[in-house]
């Protein structure tokens, strides 16, 4: 496997060479929609690892999202953006899926998520960037569904704030206002972590 | 800075670096992965659904929602009255920010978050400059016979797959107008070490020798140095 895979679609695809695919995807052809899977299957995996934390599940959702696609590329209007009609339906597929995934869990466990401690908070000394990262993740899950997409897009898949308010058919200012309200809440839950930081 | 200030700074540092590493995760994740397989089993298992099925959805959802609302107008008029009396009341009655989280003191601009996500990026890169350093003192400091071997050694060969992927995500960062110039090194950094991976072990002494020239003469090693420098001076 290649170990210099970047958290970035491949190549890059143009406009004109996703339309050209896409009109090929709706006509039956394999081998086009074998490559714009190819073109975005990273992209999709992301984020759905960014919700799950889990390959097996983000692999489901790859699988089901370009299965969405291809039952939907008749409706798809091409003077759209691609890529943002294909992060939408990924996120549609994520917070859907992620709430059943909360709901499961917290049934298996007993324990409401809000209640999962952020972190074994046995010393100081034993704080290390690993305990960092994971009291985030568990504060991400906290974060309304709209903060949280934002927050993962904007970090982990490394959209910009346009790319994102296109995906979510939202204006820029309102993802930069929502970007920053989920980092203030990501404050407010980490706060015993952030203050024994050294 | 005030102390105020200087701890909601410490903290949007703090969850942006955790947010970095929750990429590293990601990352690991990819390489386990097979996409060429993936890919071609998604588009075979999408070309075997039967055709009829998207369309058989529609009618069936049409089915079901039109009854409701195209046959019985006096019951859709009462719902839609419902909804929106519900909504007037709420914001009528609600008040506001009752049972929300108290706030956090003067934390209340974006601009702020660029400036932490800016201070973030910059330690990434001087920590890409660093390690870059490192690597290409070694390579320029070896005897041009043994400097192919040096660089194919297990350690080289992850430390320089490391500064690929990790250059890779700092583009997004490197894109800010005010990294432009770490952009230019860093990209000129990038493509050597891309060269530098491709040459074999048995990589001939005056090929190994033309590389350690080209790093010489771009005075690459100094530039890091001065890049650094001026990215350690400028963070807050």
């Amino acid at each position: 496997m290649n170990a210099e895979i970047a958290l970035q679609p491949e190549g890059g695809a143009s406009p004109d060479v996703v339309t050209g695919l896409v009109r090929r995807v709706r006509s039956g052809d394999r081998e086009a929609f074998v490559a714009l899977i190819g073109l975005y299957q990273k992209k999709v995996f992301i984020l759905a690892y960014s919700f799950f934390r889990n390959k097996e599940d983000a692999v489901d959702i790859v699988q089901d999202v370009f299965l969405r696609v291809y039952e939907k590329i008749d409706s798809f209007q091409e003077s759209r953006n691609f890529d943002a009609w294909l992060i939408q339906v990924a996120k549609n597929l994520c917070i859907d899926r992620y709430r059943q995934f909360r709901g499961r869990r917290e049934m298996e466990s007993g324990v409401r998520v809000d209640e999962i401690p952020l972190a074994d908070n046995h010393s100081p000394d034993a704080y290390r960037a690993s305990d960092l990262k994971d009291a985030l993740a568990r504060s991400v899950d906290r974060l309304a569904d709209r903060q949280k997409t934002i927050f993962l897009m904007r970090h982990v898949n490394q959209m910009g704030n346009e790319e994102i308010a296109r995906a979510l058919n939202i204006s820029t200012g309102t993802v930069k206002s929502l970007h920053f309200k989920a980092i203030r809440r990501l404050r407010t839950l980490m706060g015993p972590h952030l203050g024994c930081q050294t | 800075m005030c102390p105020d200030c200087r701890k909601q700074w410490e903290d949007a540092e703090s969850i942006l670096r955790g947010a970095a590493a929750l990429k590293d995760d990601v990352r690991k994740a990819m390489e386990t992965v097979d996409w060429a397989a993936l890919a071609g089993r998604i588009a075979d298992t999408a070309l075997a659904r039967p055709a009829d099925r998207p369309a058989r959805e529609r009618v069936r959802t049409f089915g079901t929602v039109r009854p409701m609302f195209g046959w019985k107008p006096a019951f859709a008029g009462a719902l839609g009255g419902l909804l929106i009396g519900a909504a007037a009341m709420y914001f009528a009655l609600r008040t506001p920010n009752a049972g929300g989280p108290a706030r956090l003191g003067v934390y209340a601009s974006g601009e702020f978050i660029d400036r932490a996500e800016l201070s973030v990026a910059k330690r990434e890169t001087i920590d890409y400059l660093d390690k870059s350093r490192a690597l290409l003192l070694d390579f320029v400091q070896a005897d041009p016979e043994n400097a192919g071997r040096i660089l194919k050694d297990e350690s080289s060969v992850r430390r320089t797959s490391d500064l690929l992927a990790k250059k890779r995500l700092m583009n997004v960062h490197l894109d800010d107008t005010a990294m432009a110039k770490a952009r230019k090194i860093c990209d000129q950094i990038e493509r050597l070490f891309v060269e530098l991976s491709q040459i074999s072990e048995d990589v001939s002494a005056v090929e190994a020798a033309r590389i350690q020239k080209y790093i010489e003469e771009k005075n690459l090693l100094l530039r890091i140095k001065l890049l650094r420098g001026e990215l350690a001076g400028s963070e807050v």
